[in-house]
């Protein structure tokens, strides 16, 4: 199945290839869309402005590859980034969303992803075949932390009282609460607004609570000192 | 006694009316007269004066984040909120004065 499904598709590819060498020099771009059928054992592909980078790249690796990314994807239904590592020092990289001249009523499944975009790109790389699944929103390799992070490890060091702490808790929260909402609905305006909003939330939950405290101490070293 | 303030009397209306709620919950369904950056003191107040009382959400293995506080009405703050709307119907609906109030 896996030697059908790889064969088809490296068919088409190089059938839109040879299409292409009688095309001119247009934009060199490759990708394809990989429909999950409902029955969860094949797979069926087309390619767009195909163009070969390689042809030697093992069948089974890549076919298992599509497999386990399509399987973690479908079940996360967590958006990212994978790199499938070719022989020939060439990744694929795939990025999970729908494309918009994809027929929908042929994808079936009740997953909100439907389609698979995979591009390949140059990429410099240490030979091998295996498959690094990376579904974490990473920026530039980054671990990005949630909103509120800071503050949160901030109270374990800096004067709080525990109530102070319990209310800052839900602060932050909230504020992940309606900022993860926001980029959940596409809605990156919202979110920002989200995050500035329980940043100053924060801000005002601290500094009374500070204040007072700071006052406090300060009413209590005066009447120590006085006879 | 210390009886309700007006923000602390939303409150608890919104907690007998909805059930148990958490704060940013209370906050949306006030439409606006409820602020974020005092519920949460509003909250702990009550909760020390025993008109409300709070437990951590339950939370499952595959629950990810900070567990939510839930509030829900005492029978305490049920009375004293009962008490005050009783008092405000004899005044004519105005509010009490802050000398009976406090």
């Amino acid at each position: 199945m896996k030697q059908r499904a790889f064969q088809q598709l490296e068919g088409e590819r190089l059938m839109a290839a040879r299409k292409r060498e009688g095309g001119g020099n247009r934009k060199m771009m490759q990708k394809t869309v990989l429909h999950r059928r409902s029955d969860h054992s094949s797979f069926s592909s087309r390619w767009q402005d195909a163009e070969p980078l390689h042809t030697d790249t093992p069948p089974d690796a890549i076919v298992d590859a599509w497999q386990e990314i399509l399987e973690a994807e479908f079940h996360k239904g967590t958006p990212g980034i994978i790199g499938i590592p070719g022989e020939d020092g060439k990744v694929w990289y795939v990025t999970p969303h729908a494309a918009e001249d994809d027929p929908v009523d042929q994808v079936q499944g009740s997953s909100p992803i439907t389609s698979i975009h995979i591009d390949l790109d140059d990429f410099e790389f240490s030979n091998g075949t295996r498959v690094v699944p990376d579904v974490a929103p990473a920026l530039d390799g980054k671990m990005v932390k949630p909103p509120g992070s800071l503050i949160m490890q901030l109270t374990e060091y800096l004067p709080a009282k525990r109530r102070l702490r319990k209310d800052l808790e839900q602060v932050v929260a909230d504020m992940r609460d309606e900022y993860f909402s926001a980029l959940a609905a596409g809605d990156a305006r919202e979110a920002k607004f989200a995050l500035y909003r329980g940043r100053l939330e924060l801000v005002r939950a601290i500094v009374p609570s500070w204040c007072a405290t700071f006052v406090s101490w300060l009413v209590n070293w005066w009447l120590a000192k006085t006879p | 006694m210390n009886w309700p303030s007006k923000t602390e009397m939303m409150v608890l209306r919104l907690l007998i009316s909805g059930g148990e709620s958490y704060g940013l919950a209370l906050v949306k369904a006030s439409d606006g007269a409820l602020k974020r950056g005092t519920i949460y003191v509003t909250l702990g107040r009550m909760e020390e004066k025993g008109f409300v009382a709070s437990r951590q959400e339950e939370t499952t293995p595959e629950h990810i984040g900070i567990p939510r506080r839930i509030y829900k009405v005492t029978g305490l703050g049920e009375r004293a909120l009962s008490a005050v709307e009783h008092g405000e119907r004899l005044m004519g609906g105005e509010s009490l004065p802050k000398a009976v109030m406090s």
